[in-house]
């Protein structure tokens, strides 16, 4: 993405040459967004640790994008991007936690989920 | 203000405890230049910064900082849970246990508790956002480290990739908003003094 994206490619390389890539191959790719931009959520059912992986890749977009619109306040392409994942996170998230549980104290419940979910450093939970 | 998500930034499942590995690993929770610094850094220099872009720049990245100092706590904390007493000994984590169990906290791999030493606010942007610049570096030297040290596990390094990635990119933005602003220093200035006459001060 914009500028970032070449700096996350060398970063890959030449971490790719410090470490043998059977051990340490990245299961986090930076644009999983194409398999967003069709999200097919309805069409297919998908598990809460799939769906929690794209809302982590999405806000990491968008974290990515402010970061890179404070110095770039002017660039259309960027800001259109952000306007557009953030709405998309949005989306997510409200749906994610309708299905699963609050991910914030901001999500009203009928009954107070948030301690009964576990947290994410808690092994096996991410 | 800030909100908590209930979620880390970046998956971390460590199947293999390994203590030894925590030992070194915490140094970016509470190390010089760890992720607590960081944050702490960012967020206290942010007050006094001259344009709107540099108080963005810092505000932003000093809260993902916050959101690091989750994922390294995150791997001390998988990397030591259901340890024996002996593995700690043998791991060279005896006096941390002493002293703190296994909970985790803020010291840098040689044992040095964390102090606000590690970061500067020195009421001058300039200086500061240079400071920031080589905090960035001296990070991402850092991770690069604990990667030498954690070839065994890919579990621990892929998440110390993403990090070590992510200091790349504050760098970045950090170089941008510094130029911004010694930009601005070295526009001339124009005085006005009537409608058909400006005076320009070299």
């Amino acid at each position: 993405m914009l500028d970032n994206e070449e700096e996350l490619r060398n970063c890959d390389e030449c971490c790719e040459k410090k470490c043998p890539p059977k051990v340490a191959t990245c299961s986090y790719k930076f644009s999983p967004i194409q398999d967003i931009e069709d999200d097919t959520c309805e069409e297919k059912k998908e598990t809460k640790a799939e769906m929690l992986q794209k809302i982590r890749c999405l806000d990491f977009a968008v974290v990515e994008l402010a970061e890179y619109l404070d110095t770039h306040n002017d660039d259309k392409k960027a800001l259109k991007l952000h306007k557009e994942y953030s709405s998309k996170l949005h989306d997510l998230k409200e749906k994610y936690q309708k299905m699963f549980g609050p991910l914030s104290i901001y999500f009203p419940c009928n009954k107070w989920r948030w301690i009964e979910e576990p947290w994410p450093w808690e092994r096996g939970n991410n | 203000m800030w909100t908590y998500n209930k979620v880390l930034q970046y998956p971390i499942n460590i199947k293999c405890p390994n203590p030894a590995l925590a030992k070194f690993i915490i140094s970016q929770y509470g190390g010089p230049d760890g992720e607590l610094a960081a944050s702490l850094r960012y967020l206290s220099q942010r007050f006094g910064m001259p344009d709107q872009n540099a108080k963005a720049v810092l505000n932003d990245i000093g809260t993902e900082e916050l959101a690091h100092l989750e994922m390294v706590g995150t791997i001390v904390h998988q990397l030591t849970k259901g340890v024996t007493i002996d593995e700690i000994k043998k791991a060279g984590l005896g006096a941390y246990y002493t002293d703190h169990g296994v909970d985790v906290f803020p010291v840098s791999a040689s044992g040095v508790p964390w102090t606000a030493a590690y970061i500067a606010a020195k009421g001058d942007p300039i200086a500061n956002l240079q400071e920031d610049l080589a905090a960035e570096q001296k990070a991402r030297a850092t991770y690069e480290k604990l990667i030498d040290l954690c070839k065994d596990d890919p579990d621990v390094i892929d998440p110390l990739r993403f990090l070590r990635q992510r200091e790349i990119v504050h760098f970045q933005r950090f170089g941008e908003a510094l130029r911004g602003i010694q930009d601005k220093l070295a526009e001339k200035k124009f005085y006005t003094t009537n409608a058909n006459k400006e005076i320009c001060e070299d």
